[in-house]
């Protein structure tokens, strides 16, 4: 089981994350549409100036219910380990060992 | 010995159904996932919140949980549903209403329903808690593991085997000792078998039990 801290601070950054989104979003489209160089430094110095947590590519994937930062499959948000065992134990609809 | 997988996993697609039963898309389905966790949690914490205050034997089987648009259903096999059901029905709605917290989903209706196992020590959750009670009392483990045996002879089954691992009686050298009675052929995928595999915390650390149970063959 993962530190709790480390849990609640992938929490804050997705919190975050889902408070910054549209700022971020329409932020990263005027940089795109704005011909000018110096305008484009404003518009990144607005971007910056948003708490670096908030940004997406700062979040990273965890087990949901182990915590563990490794080893995890997007499909069920879970580490592979507690995969195969929720598997074993029927709780996934649809799954079944595949052999072929 | 072997390595020997899981004999629910391994009948899933044929003699094994599954414990929930829903559709999500797969951007949704972990949200299903961690619902479903929380339910099962909530209701194991519930039980055995009440268990401690009557002192009855209350085993859950399995938890199943069907969604459907708008309605969650969770059917809760137990063995002795007394408190549950007899009692007041009070029980059922606190329990309900617990629940409904921890999922906190507005749209969705929730029903939860209480069904009575048959033969209750025939099914092996239900005497992995029985053994684990016996062993925490410290009877020692072979009156235990005969006396869960004896008991499932009285429900219909046509074999058990029980395995207990740890440190047995206490000793410091922890070993593996198991029993069989009748048949379990773990290698017929047609045969039906339960499995539990249980853990009980006792003074001297963890004893782990697995209990297979041969239902039937098709």
């Amino acid at each position: 089981m993962a530190k709790k801290s480390l849990i609640h601070w992938e929490r804050k950054r997705q919190k975050l994350k889902q408070k910054y989104h549209l700022i971020r979003r329409s932020s990263k489209k005027e940089i795109s549409k704005v011909p000018p160089l110096s305008e484009k430094w404003k518009i990144h110095g607005k971007l910056q100036s948003s708490p670096r947590n908030s940004a997406p590519t700062r979040l990273h994937q965890r087990c949901f219910s182990t915590g563990r930062p490794r080893a995890n499959y997007r499909d069920f948000g879970l580490s592979g380990h507690i995969l195969r065992e929720m598997v074993h134990a029927c709780f996934l609809s649809g799954t079944t060992r595949s052999s072929w | 010995m072997g390595q020997k997988i899981n004999p629910l996993g391994f009948r899933l697609g044929t003699t094994q159904s599954h414990h929930s039963l829903w559709f999500a898309q797969p951007k949704k389905y972990s949200e299903g996932l961690q619902e479903d966790k929380k339910i099962r949690d909530c209701i194991k914490n519930y039980v055995q919140k009440n268990m401690r205050l009557s002192s009855g034997v209350e085993g859950i089987a399995r938890i199943e949980i069907q969604k459907r648009l708008y309605l969650i259903q969770v059917i809760i096999y137990m063995g002795f549903p007394k408190l549950l059901i007899e009692d007041k029905p009070r029980k059922l709605e606190e329990l309900q209403m617990n629940v409904q917290k921890e999922l906190n989903c507005m749209n969705r209706k929730l029903n939860i329903a209480i069904t009575r196992i048959g033969n209750p020590y025939g099914h092996p959750n239900i005497l992995a808690e029985f053994i684990a009670g016996q062993l925490k009392n410290r009877v020692s483990f072979r009156k235990a593991m005969k006396k869960a045996i004896e008991l499932t002879e009285q429900a219909d089954t046509k074999g058990i085997q029980i395995q207990i691992v740890g440190r047995i009686d206490g000793k410091e050298i922890a070993r593996v000792e198991w029993i069989r009675e009748g048949r379990v052929p773990l290698q017929t995928i047609g045969a039906k078998i339960e499995y539990c595999s249980y853990r009980v915390r006792t003074i001297y650390g963890v004893l782990g039990i697995k209990i297979w149970i041969f239902i039937d063959e098709e």
